[in-house]
């Protein structure tokens, strides 16, 4: 009865529908994609100015629509698609073809929780185009990021592959606790950093970079906010490709490539150049000293003996430890699916064998995704599991602020030209004079073994139930597992590690964080002009990490492992922590008409790192935008888009250790008994540091969008500054971690872009600049001097903080400084500190330029830095003036003062140089860190579909990728990139490489 | 329609299912928090334990509470052909606030007198539970914690303060002869928004002698030599009061340690053997050894600094001529000294032991019966007991091979201090006792000190001085 009933209706509803349009006319056609031909499902294909008359493509990219006779014009609009405006002209059959969005992921944006229209922006949210992305060869996603958007600086002081560049979103918003963006994979948030004792193996290297759909970055508080205490430096959304339905799809891409390392003219001295250095040090100290019989170079049985012979080797340490370095990617990715359930599959393969010996990196991984909706289309169901096992061998380049011997890049700026890497019979040379402790590179390669291996799961998997269309409940439970096994073995054949004893070291970590989200979204227009959203949420998060290493002696090279031979001298340490966060939080936004936006948030956040009392924080933010060029009285023809936002939000960072503000006992030994010491001081006072931002920004298009582009203005300030407080030590401490503190940050961002040429042959330019400024507003009366960098009130975020070099007298060759009262010393203790620099630069930014022309299609970056302060701390050591005896010296040396009137920098060597010339704290080693860098540059030939029809491809490209190919600067060292700080000893630098590669998919 | 609502039913109860307000609440599983940290007798047992540990650092008796005294007086100096730049300033007594290694004997100290108060306090308080021990287990923890923090008292005090009987106010504001000039902060509790000044000496001494006394009736057990007993206790009473110039403290209570029978003096070749034993007889109290515990000195250690040998680092500290020059040919302690290759003198006090496995390893003695007898003796001297003075004396010099003294006087009794004590962290204090000026004929820098004179103690390091305001002004006058 009850099923005629709705029979009957149906039919009623049938016949009532074909009245109201017998008058039209029924159109048909098919909808494809211009990139390959494949039909496209799921296109919205409306009349214009009457979208309630619309339908959407089929599964074969069909459509019918009746439309009425006065309709004149069909849209055909899609996500990722160019719209398309069709005149209908009385045709019945109109088949068309979409031209890909030319910006990729353009049309819509994941911003946290929720997807929006790019239109309906209203903070500081830009995404980085997957195709510069993959323009980088780095095994890593994070060091892709440089260049690509203006506000986020990103910059790297190891070139080792799988390291991890700084992140500075809109600068560094703290002092003591963590300045790197929060990482958000598929609405979960990742753990990130690094991992393992190498100190130089990214968290996020083990993904594949491939498996990534987009990036996008929230840069303000308008938009991170809703990430409330860890979104104080920004976040980063990572979105990884999902099915689609269709016919499956296979792709596989491989490539090829060589590297080496970045070396902007830098060179050490050779065996000739050496000796004609020593020897002037050696008649310098004659006089110097005033004891010429000790200092004698030609007396065959005094202490600085230098004959000839000793330039009969010549040996480029730098050219022993350089190599050149390979490249090889593999990626093979399936996708497809049905009107119901989507998949996506990938395995791949990278190996990136360093361009220093020593170095190495190689990684496996696998993904598979599955997306299903029920049939009646009220449930959602998702699941991804990606896995990867990442494999780094290294050398410690410093290992708690000692430079070990070990490292390659200290040995070749060390070990004088004098000797010879191996012996005559093949075997490596271990007799160096003594210089760098007899630490030949050749032997460390040999003989000692520091590696780990990174295990990697990652898992989200939703279930998102829409009862009705306006709302949608959505649950999300994310897993993400690490593993990281690092090893150090010291073969005791060798015999600068025959007094180890055989050492073996094991170290293992385990993490696991869990999480769950749990949000209600609604989403109706009403009215037709009053569109709102509004979500709630709660997320919560644990996070447990547990270490235990071992070590030991008596390992060898056929057992090279921690067993029962590795008895004595055992050590094991261990250490379990656990973190844990819970938070609530809700979302709004409303639009009016398309014209006026406005958005809010709100998340009430708790965390165990804080004190009892101050576990929850509670961030906001509101923001709104206008539409000018909507309005109906804006008519320009030279002003296609015109729309200004604002936005004024709160954030936090609790990026801090996890047991900050305990205060608790540690278990020692005494006397073999287990004992109990207090090893911090409590401060449950302690909670959030805020971030308060506030940014005006000004989108804008220009002769129908040709030119379009953005200007933004930021201001933020961090309250509550997680600073340690000084003590009285008659208090049993030295410090206590507090809420003290401010300081700003401000900045202009310019994006441009212009599409230069269309047609055939066309041509976009992307450009953005940035220009940041920080200061430090309040430190409660604490002054944070280091030994190179100073925080103080009224500098910059971070600055240096040198005795002030005054460079050499050219009448007697002697350094000289300014003292207190800025008269020039010979006496460097005398010498005084002052503010010479900071490693912020003026403005940074990137220019990139896509050329195509039928199938070739060429991609250029360039990225900029101008106007900071590096330094090369290894200067120190090869500029050493003599300080360091009997070691080599880089080329900078040959402008020594060498006779009166001689105007240089460099001072005239002295033996065993006392002067000070060359400690640690000079302003001599101060660089312009400026640079112009040719990031990459894609050549890549689709081959025509003609071609390809006939082998039963959809695509074949062959493409040669190019990165930091050239560097423009004028640096006193390999690489002037150096990280946020700016400076670093005996860095392995970034490396330039070339590879060729094929993409095939059909 | 039912059926959605009971979907959102189901799924309202995922979303706001709530964590518990136990989630946030996560603690460190290596270590105790505070709060519950010493609830309890096996907790307190343990807190107690641990105080012994970082005697043993380089900062204090490890290394720096014993070399400073030496090498800025007479007994040690620095080696012309070993150098690592360690005690430079020590030696040429050129020492700057604003630098330096001592001012981890400032930190240190005050480190464990906040562990030590810890325990202290909360026993005093009762808030703990008892567990199954004794009323007499729990005082026996309370004593050591107050054995612990008077020894850290007056070592702060010693260094850092002139001698209790100096009556130079220009060196020492509020000198009155009766140690009524400054001392070093007193603390009793632990509180990190306190920035005390200096209390007097006087007021030190008060509390050094008052936790000791204390300490001394409530103390039980005896633990080895690795832990304080009795003994232990009424020794440092006994150094106590001789630096107070109480002779009849000083002699009660060495006479009571003497006079326990349980410490003979070394004699023939034990008076060498005796540096390297695991608990040698003369030790009363010392600190435990062992290269896999906390706050083991290392490359820092004596033995790093006294010792040369490939497997020494520094080596950087010889014996002085002079001091060798003093003993007797039949004095078994010259067996203590020997020429290295490059015909410098180094002790044997500071070999690795018996038991070592790593050759830093040596039990720190802190206190020794012959400083008792040596107490004693000046304690008889001052109160006019010449005869039980010298008997003490003679017991001294017959177990290190010579014949009885005849006529006992202050400066016999302070050349037998240097000579038994050299190299232990007592020669600059000694001087200062005795109101004699540091001559150090081998230093070329600063090769006399008149007594009394700034160059006796430490200056407070720079960073208290900037930091503390209450001390800001109390820098010691010289510095």
């Amino acid at each position: 009865m009850k099923h005629k009933r709705s029979l009957i209706f149906a039919i009623l509803l049938f016949l009532i529908s074909q009245y109201a349009f017998s008058q039209g006319l029924e159109i048909t056609g098919t909808v494809t994609n211009s990139e390959d031909d494949t039909s496209l499902p799921g296109v919205s294909v409306y009349v214009e100015g009457m979208n309630i008359i619309g339908t959407a493509t089929d599964l074969d990219g069909k459509y019918a629509l009746i439309v009425p006779s006065s309709a004149s014009n069909l849209v055909f609009q899609s996500v990722g698609f160019q719209t398309q405006v069709v005149p209908i002209n009385s045709r019945i059959v109109i088949d068309v073809i979409l031209e890909p969005e030319a910006l990729g992921l353009d049309e819509v944006i994941v911003t946290g929780y929720a997807i929006q229209r790019k239109e309906a922006l209203t903070s500081s949210v830009s995404s980085v185009e997957s195709k510069n992305i993959e323009a980088v060869s780095a095994s890593n996603i994070e060091k892709r990021l440089q260049g690509n958007v203006a506000g986020v600086m990103t910059t790297s002081l190891r070139g080792i592959p799988g390291s991890a560049p700084d992140i500075q979103i809109r600068g560094a918003t703290s002092i003591n606790a963590g300045n790197q963006p929060l990482f958000v994979i598929d609405g979960v948030p990742a753990v990130s950093g690094e991992t393992g004792a190498s100190q130089s193996f990214s968290i996020l290297s083990s993904l594949n970079p491939n498996d990534i759909k987009s990036m996008t970055i929230l840069k303000d508080a308008g938009a991170a906010a809703i990430y409330g205490s860890r979104a104080a430096n920004g976040v980063v959304l990572i979105e990884t490709k999902t099915g689609a339905k269709g016919k499956t799809r296979f792709s596989f891409s491989a490539d090829y490539g060589v590297s080496k390392v970045i070396n902007t003219g830098f060179d050490m001295l050779s065996s000739a150049e050496l000796l004609e250095l020593q020897r002037e040090a050696v008649e310098n100290s004659a006089e110097y000293y005033n004891n010429p019989t000790k200092y004698d170079w030609t007396d065959p049985n005094g202490e600085y003996y230098l004959p000839d012979e000793l330039a009969n080797t010549d040996t480029d340490w730098w050219d022993e430890v350089t190599r050149t370095g390979k490249l090889e990617n593999y990626n093979l990715s399936a996708s497809g699916g049905n009107e119901n359930t989507t998949f996506y599959l990938s395995g791949s393969y990278n190996k990136n064998e360093g361009a220093i010996m020593n170095y190495d990196f190689e990684r496996y991984t696998g993904n598979v995704r599955l997306d299903h909706l029920s049939p009646n289309e009220k449930f959602k169901v998702g699941t991804k599991v990606m896995g990867s096992f990442s494999k780094q061998n290294y050398v410690y380049d410093a290992s708690g602020g000692v430079l070990p011997w070990e490292n390659p890049i200290f040995a070749a700026m060390a070990i004088p030209s004098y000797y010879a890497p191996f012996n005559e019979d093949g075997s490596v040379n271990f007799d160096l004079g003594g210089a760098h402790g007899n630490y030949n590179p050749h032997g460390v390669d040999k003989f000692q073994d520091q590696g780990q291996e990174y295990t990697k799961l990652l898992n989200s998997t939703y279930l998102e139930f829409k009862p009705w269309n306006f709302l949608s409940i959505k649950s999300t439970f994310g897993l993400d597992y690490g593993y990281t096994k690092s090893h150090d073995f010291e073969d005791p054949r060798a015999p600068i590690y025959a007094g180890r004893e055989g050492y073996y070291w094991e170290g293992h970590e385990n993490n696991i964080q869990m999480s769950i989200s749990n949000t209600i979204t609604f989403n109706k227009i009403i009215a037709e002009i009053h569109s709102v959203t509004a979500i709630l949420g709660q997320e919560g998060m644990q996070e447990d990490y547990e270490y235990i290493s071992g070590s030991g002696k008596g390992a060898n090279h056929e057992m090279p492992y921690l067993s029962t031979t590795v008895a004595e001298g055992q050590e094991i340490e261990g250490n379990p922590s656990k973190l844990t966060s819970n938070s609530y939080f809700g979302y709004f936004s409303y639009n009016y008409d398309s014209r006026y936006y406005l958005q809010g948030s709100l998340r009430r956040d708790g965390s165990s790192v804080f004190g009892d009392d101050y576990k929850y924080g509670t961030f906001g933010s509101i923001s709104g935008s206008w539409r000018i060029s909507e309005e109906s009285f804006f008519n320009s023809n030279f002003i296609s888009k015109l729309k200004l936002r604002g936005s004024y939000g709160t954030t936090g960072n609790s990026d801090i250790a996890w047991y900050a503000s305990k205060g608790y006992y540690s278990v020692i030994t005494y006397n073999g008994e287990s004992s109990l010491l207090p090893d911090k001081i409590e401060n449950p006072d302690l909670k959030w540091e805020k971030t308060a931002t506030t940014g005006i920004a000004l989108d804008f298009g220009l002769l129908k969008d040709r030119i379009s582009g953005t200007f933004e203005y930021f201001w933020s300030k961090t309250t509550d500054n997680l600073l340690y407080q000084e003590l009285s030590y008659t208090s049993g401490f030295s410090s206590v971690l507090k809420n003290i503190g401010s300081l700003r940050n401000e900045g202009l961002e310019i994006t441009l872009q212009t599409k230069n040429l269309q047609g055939e042959l066309s041509w976009n330019t992307s450009f953005n600049i940035s220009f940041p400024k920080s200061e430090i507003l309040d430190l409660a009366g604490e002054d944070y001097v280091g030994t190179t960098y100073r925080h103080r009130v009224g500098g910059a975020y971070m600055e240096y903080w040198m005795y002030k070099y005054a460079g050499v007298n050219p009448a007697n060759g002697m350094p000289m400084w300014y003292d207190e009262n800025g008269n020039l010393t010979f006496t460097y203790s005398e010498a005084s500190r002052a503010n010479v620099g900071s490693p912020e630069p003026d403005f940074y930014g990137g220019l990139t330029n896509t050329l195509s022309y039928k199938g070739i299609s060429l991609d250029f970056m360039f990225y900029f830095v101008y106007g900071n302060e590096i330094i090369f701390g290894d200067r120190h050591y090869s500029e050493h003036d003599g300080a360091s005896w009997g070691e080599n010296a880089n080329t900078n040396q040959l402008d020594r003062w060498q006779r009166p009137g001689d105007i240089t920098d460099t001072p005239k060597p002295l033996v065993n140089n006392p002067t000070g010339a060359n400690d640690w704290d000079n302003s001599r080693w101060l660089d312009n860190g400026s640079y112009l860098r040719l990031k990459f540059v894609t050549l890549s030939y689709a081959l025509p579909k003609s071609w390809l029809d006939r082998i039963k491809l959809s695509n074949l490209t062959l493409f040669a990728k190019g990165t930091n190919l050239l560097t423009f600067s004028n640096v006193n060292g390999l690489d002037p990139e150096r990280g946020s700080t700016g400076s670093g000893s005996y860095k392995y630098p970034n490396t330039q490489s070339i590879s060729f590669g094929t993409q095939i998919e059909f | 329609m039912k059926r959605n609502i009971t979907y959102i039913l189901i799924l309202s109860v995922l979303i706001f299912y709530s964590c518990s307000e136990d989630f946030l609440n996560t603690e460190p599983t290596d270590a105790i928090s505070n709060s519950i940290a010493l609830n309890n007798y096996t907790n307190l047992s343990k807190a107690t334990n641990g105080l012994y540990a970082p005697l043993r650092s380089s900062d204090y008796y490890g290394a720096y509470m014993q070399i400073a005294p030496e090498v800025m007086a007479d007994n040690v100096k620095r080696s012309t052909v070993k150098n690592s730049s360690r005690y430079v300033q020590e030696f040429d007594l050129s020492i700057a606030p604003s630098v330096g290694y001592w001012s981890g004997l400032w930190e240190l100290p005050y480190y464990i007198i906040s562990a030590s108060n810890n325990v202290i306090n909360k026993i005093i308080s009762g808030e703990f539970d008892q567990e199954k021990a004794s009323d007499e287990e729990i005082n026996q923890l309370l004593s050591e914690a107050l054995f612990i923090r008077a020894l850290c008292h007056f070592d702060l005090c010693r260094l850092f303060a002139h001698h209790y009987t100096i009556q130079d106010q220009s060196l020492a504001p509020g000198a009155d002869g009766n140690g009524g000039h400054w001392g070093v902060p007193v603390i009793t509790i632990t509180d990190v928004t306190i920035f005390p000044a200096r209390n007097s000496v006087n007021e030190v001494y008060k509390q050094v002698i008052s936790d000791l006394r204390k300490a001394e009736k409530m103390v039980i057990f005896d633990k080895g030599k690795n832990f304080a007993n009795q003994n232990s206790i009424r020794a440092l009473l006994a150094r106590v009061y001789h630096y107070r110039e109480n002779a009849d403290s000083a002699l009660y209570y060495s006479e009571l340690v003497i006079n326990s029978g349980e410490y003979p003096l070394a004699e023939g070749e034990d008076v060498v053997n005796y540096w390297v034993q695991e608990e040698g007889d003369e030790t009363i109290f010392q600190v435990y050894s062992n290269s896999n515990e906390n706050y083991f000195p290392g490359n820092e250690s004596l033995n790093s600094l006294f010792n040369i040998g490939t497997e020494y680092p520094y080596s950087d500290l010889v014996i002085t001529e002079e001091l060798l020059g003093l003993f007797d040919s039949s004095d078994e302690r010259l067996n203590l000294y020997e020429r290295d290759e490059n015909n410098e003198i180094r002790t044997k006090k500071f070999l690795p032991k018996e038991s070592y496995v790593s050759v830093y390893e040596n039990n720190i003695k802190i206190l020794r019966v012959a400083e008792m007898y040596l107490i004693s003796a000046e304690a008889n001297l001052g109160l006019g007991n010449n005869d039980d003075g010298l008997d003490r004396l003679n017991e001294l010099l017959n177990a290190r091979g010579l014949p009885d003294a005849s006529n006992l006087t202050k400066s016999l009794i302070l050349a037998e201090r240097r000579k038994e004590l050299a190299c232990e962290g007592h020669r600059l204090f000694d001087l200062a006792i005795a109101n004699e000026d540091n001559v150090r004929p081998e230093n070329n820098a600063t090769p006399l000190v008149n007594y009394p004179g700034h160059r006796y103690i430490l200056p407070i390091p720079v960073r208290e001085i900037e930091r503390n305001e209450n001390i800001t002004d109390q820098q010691n006058p010289g510095y």
